[in-house]
């Protein structure tokens, strides 16, 4: 009877540390989500900035360090059909609310050949963010977001991964008052 | 009695106007007069075809253009391609601009084009696609030689950079 209980309290102990899952401290980066796609490494991550806002981010980490990803500012067909934009989307039901455009950590450069519009960010990793409000209630709840993505380098071009989405988990505002 | 002339002109005064300035239809979206053979591109001295799953299994495809370049006595290649693919697209535009340098290389070859979004990348096994562009020379039967290039062989995607090193591909011994 003795082994049973211990079994028991061990898995609440385990239950109750997921379920009270820390929410981020000030500064801090959450992780909420990833996936990986040709190439590709998505991470989704959360934190906390200073004047109290939320700043939702994707970061794209091409598998191999020539590959380049393309401007999330070309269109998303493409220009004249070329590349595909790196984006971070909410998906349409989304409890989050995107109250900033999105924004990225490395600027893109001009082709050297046309179409000189495809514009591509330097090979490596490439963070997308924008600030976002988070939903009412102090409990974590289950969501989506959005990626859009292709990758080239020397060799030629991997497929466009599109509108694929990953789920994320998300906390609740109040769990940080 | 003004209005009766005014009735009686007016009708007269528009059917003038119609007879002096005639207005022409134009069709915005004029249909084209003749099917056009699209997925065959030929010249003198090469010629690209595209192929297309719903025409049947891609060996047996291959192996009917690779027959069709015997008789024409050009190389078999095969090629995947993509519509979003920038370097696809910069060897296709320097073609259809005809630059001496890229059509100097494509000289003597017959080049299967198949886009990987309708024959995926490969099975895996004939053949095995990781990046677009890619050629693979194939033998008169239209299985792959083994021969195979990307644009690994050279840099930025213009005919300076990627003419010499597919014209040396297309016609090593």
């Amino acid at each position: 009877m003795k082994y049973p209980l211990n079994i028991l309290i061990f898995l609440v102990f385990i239950f109750t540390s997921i379920s009270c899952r820390a929410a981020p401290a000030l500064g801090e980066s959450l992780k909420l989500g990833s996936s990986a796609e040709n190439n590709v490494e998505v991470t989704i991550t959360l934190e906390r900035g200073n004047d109290d806002r939320f700043v939702l981010s994707a970061t794209f980490t091409p598998q191999s360090p020539s590959l380049h990803l393309y401007s999330k500012d070309i269109p998303k067909t493409g220009v004249n059909g070329l590349g595909r934009p790196t984006l971070l989307e909410l998906s349409e039901d989304s409890p989050m609310r995107a109250i900033s455009e999105l924004t990225e950590n490395v600027s893109p450069q001009t082709p050297a050949t046309p179409p000189l519009e495809l514009l591509t960010y330097p090979a490596g990793p490439v963070t997308l963010s924008f600030h976002i409000l988070l939903p009412e209630g102090d409990s974590w709840a289950n969501d989506e977001v959005i990626v859009t993505y292709m990758t080239c380098d020397e060799r030629g071009c991997r497929p466009p991964v599109q509108q694929k989405p990953i789920a994320i988990r998300i906390p609740g505002r109040g769990l940080f008052q | 009695m003004r209005k009766k002339i005014l009735y009686t002109v007016l009708p007269l005064f528009f059917l003038a106007c119609n007879f002096l300035f005639p207005v022409t239809q134009q069709d915005e979206n004029p249909l084209p007069t003749q099917s056009e053979p699209a997925s065959v591109q030929s010249t003198s001295s090469f010629t690209i075809v595209r192929i297309h799953k719903q025409d049947g299994e891609l060996l047996t495809q291959l192996a009917a253009e690779a027959q069709k370049a015997k008789t024409l006595n050009q190389k078999p290649f095969i090629e995947f391609d993509a519509t979003w693919c920038p370097p696809c697209i910069a060897i296709d535009n320097s073609i259809k601009a005809e630059d001496p340098l890229t059509i100097s290389a494509f000289e003597g070859v017959y080049l299967i084009r198949a886009d990987v979004d309708e024959w995926g990348w490969g099975d895996g096994k004939t053949f095995t696609v990781e990046a677009i562009p890619i050629y693979y020379e194939l033998e008169n039967s239209g299985n792959p030689t083994g021969a195979v290039i990307d644009g690994g062989a050279w840099n930025e995607d213009i005919p300076e950079n990627f003419a010499p090193v597919l014209d040396a591909f297309f016609h090593k011994q």
